[in-house]
């Protein structure tokens, strides 16, 4: 398993010597760096729900790499959206477990800023680093495509224009969009610009929910993997979360599947998300 | 890590503008149900503009019609009494004073006059007169010699005096008893100007203070006249002490304490008190009833805007959950719709002021040709509009209250979550 994630990471390493590395103008930013460890988790205890309806999610393991690419897998409800959240600094962990980033200003132990509900560090970081891509919707509906794109460049004050945009607006074909609204696209449309939108900061971590679930089966292979390309060439990590075990399968990324428990004596329902032994 | 840091709440300015940005790009992204929101502020704020401008007008023209009869100032002394001249110049000095004129006994009040065809007009009113009298019209200067003198419009035309510039010339007439004896003086003055009837309604002279008291010394033989000598303003400076006078408060406000400073001091007067006071109840049960309907009005308004933004802060939740997840923070999302709110008062305020101008003008149409050149039915003063301004931003910021409170507990995670 180990072997198999360095493969990767060696591989991202050779490709990003692209046209992305090229000089980027604008204020002198940290470039995601590949193969350096980016999140260290270890017994991460998440929760969705409360009462009744209270269900646990546990991440026990993950050593995430900058540049690499994991997939969650489980069935609808399994609980992978609940830890892109916490993944995402969306929503807190509960106490206990360690989850520390060691990307651009780490180590930093996120849950401890939980704790302390650092909220603006967190969002801050957020900010930063991270960009997510959601199932579908994934634009504000009240800004143009172009606004929407730079939405996270702007919240960072970097420039609208620079190689890495051009290079994005050039192969996700949103160029003769930049002017719409979110509304006035199709769904394919909307689900590239959010892959744009998303990747436009050059954060070191993708988070993805479901990106392809709402397309039709060949857009959805071909949406995935320019999603997997630019980040790969952003040298961007990505946690992907979907139901397609298949897909993720045949991409022969590293995954980590829910297993799920039932409500038992005295502990509610709830899943772990465990790497499966090669 | 040097320029990829972010913190929300760092540069508050760009924060802000950022802010107002988003703020404003979805209500103009939004413009239909905004313009429904606008109307609905302007439909309240409209009606309450108007009424405090009709009752605005139906006060002022009260006031006016008071105001354009300066007896209504007045503060007449009653019977005699002892006004020295530095009491007279303290009271003149007051700042709720407009006009003091020292007078002589009533008695003394009035000469015969000899007019040009020598027709003698006899006991005809003398009054004393001096710059800022508010009896004379603007324009029309008060006698600064004792032999000149301004005659009322109904006098003049007894007297057979012109319009023309000047009017002319007439003799007083002064008579006295001395030791058993019948005297008479003449005093040749010459006519300034006439003042106008809606001035002043009864035949009178206007003349210099000097003139009356040289004609009471006279009766009282305490001087010769001699038409040939003519009468210097020093000798009435001699006199120290006076009968009576003619006070004016600057004010209709100012009357009721001058009045009772006058009254502190042992003096009798009268005033027109009671129809400056029916006015002044009037103003005041007509504000209050204003009040009470704006109060309504507000609290309607911050309800419905209120629930208005409320229901569109809810609709919103995702995209404000999105803001959240891409670092806006928790503050600038809550500003969201207080920043809305705003726009939605000042622009129904806007609209609410074009109506109010068309409605305005409807109504000084309508009922303005019963209120004289001056008059106008409806009116709203600059302080009238900035505190509807001032209101009305005060409606968002209450009405947006809840909105905000709601856009604060939007958690970023909820992006996330399957729709």
């Amino acid at each position: 398993m180990r072997e198999h994630s360095a493969q990767i990471v060696a591989a991202v390493a050779a490709a990003d010597s692209g046209p992305v590395s090229g000089p980027v103008s604008g204020p002198v930013e940290p470039q995601p760096v590949p193969g350096a460890l980016l999140l260290d988790i270890a017994r991460l205890h998440c929760r969705r729900g409360d009462g009744s309806r209270a269900y646990r999610v546990d991440l026990p393991h993950l050593r995430l790499a900058g540049g690499e690419v994991v997939a969650l897998t489980g069935a609808s409800g399994s609980g992978k959206s609940t830890l892109l959240e916490v993944l995402g600094l969306a929503a807190p962990p509960a106490h206990g477990g360690q989850f520390i980033w060691h990307g651009a200003g780490g180590p930093i132990d996120l849950a401890a800023l939980w704790r302390r509900r650092q909220e603006h560090r967190l969002a801050g970081l957020r900010a930063a680093h991270i960009g997510f891509v959601m199932q579908t919707g994934g634009l504000l509906p009240f800004l143009t495509l172009r606004e929407n794109l730079l939405i996270n460049r702007r919240l960072l004050r970097m420039p609208g224009q620079d190689d890495h945009m051009a290079y994005l607006l050039d192969h996700l074909e949103l160029d003769p969009l930049l002017d719409a609204l979110p509304a006035g696209l199709s769904v394919g449309e909307q689900q590239r610009a959010s892959i744009g939108r998303a990747l436009a900061h050059r954060p070191a971590l993708l988070l993805a929910d479901e990106p392809t679930s709402a397309l039709d089966p060949r857009l959805a292979d071909r949406v995935l993997s320019l999603l997997l390309d630019l980040a790969r060439r952003s040298g961007t990590a990505v946690v992907l979360a979907t139901h397609e075990h298949e897909r993720v399968r045949k991409l022969g990324l590293r995954r980590f599947v829910a297993r799920v428990a039932p409500a038992t004596n005295g502990k509610g329902p709830g899943a772990r998300f465990l790497e499966p032994a090669a | 890590m040097t320029a990829r840091t972010h913190d929300p709440g760092a540069r508050l300015p760009a924060a802000l503008s950022e802010t107002w940005r988003l703020a404003w790009r979805d209500l103009v992204h939004d413009r239909r149900t905004v313009l429904v929101f606008v109307l609905t502020v302007a439909a309240i704020a409209t009606p309450l503009l108007l009424l405090l401008g009709l009752k605005n007008g139906f006060v002022y023209n009260l006031r006016e019609t008071l105001l354009r009869d300066p007896r209504n100032l007045e503060i007449v002394v009653f019977g005699s009494a002892q006004l020295t001249r530095p009491w007279l110049e303290a009271l003149a000095a007051r700042d709720d004073a407009l006009f003091v004129v020292p007078k002589t006994r009533t008695i003394n009040a009035s000469v015969d006059v000899l007019d040009s065809r020598r027709k003698l007009h006899t006991a005809v009113e003398v009054l004393p007169t001096g710059p800022g009298d508010p009896l004379l019209p603007p324009g029309l200067d008060a006698p600064r010699d004792p032999h000149q003198v301004l005659v009322s419009s109904v006098l003049a035309e007894r007297l057979g005096l012109g319009r023309e510039d000047p009017p002319g010339r007439v003799v007083a007439v002064i008579k006295r008893r001395l030791d058993g004896r019948s005297e008479h003086a003449r005093l040749p003055l010459e006519v300034l100007g006439l003042v106008p009837e809606q001035h002043f309604a009864r035949p009178a002279l206007f003349a210099h203070p000097a003139l009356l008291i040289a004609a009471e010394d006279y009766r009282d033989g305490l001087r010769t006249l001699d038409g040939d000598r003519p009468l210097r303003t020093e000798d009435a400076d001699r006199r120290d002490s006076f009968a009576n006078a003619r006070v004016y408060a600057r004010t209709l406000e100012s009357v009721a304490g001058l009045a009772a400073h006058m009254r502190a001091q042992g003096i009798e007067v009268r005033t027109q008190a009671e129809r400056i006071a029916s006015v002044h109840a009037l103003d005041r049960t007509l504000s209050l009833l204003f009040q009470v309907l704006a109060g309504i009005g507000i609290a309607g308004c911050i309800l419905a805007l209120g629930g208005a933004l409320w229901v569109n802060t809810e609709r919103k939740r995702r995209a404000l959950a999105m803001l959240r997840l891409f670092g806006v923070s928790r503050p600038a999302v809550a500003a969201l719709p207080v920043l809305q709110a705003m726009v939605i008062a000042l622009g129904g305020l806007l609209v609410a002021f074009a109506v109010f101008a068309a409605g305005a003008s409807v109504f000084n149409g309508l009922l303005g040709e019963h209120l004289g050149e001056h008059g106008s039915a409806s009116r709203l003063g600059a302080g009238n509009l900035l505190a509807a301004l001032g209101a009305m931003l005060l409606v968002a910021l209450v009405a947006s209250g809840a909105a905000a409170w709601q856009a604060s507990r939007v958690a970023p995670g909820e992006a996330l979550r399957d729709l």
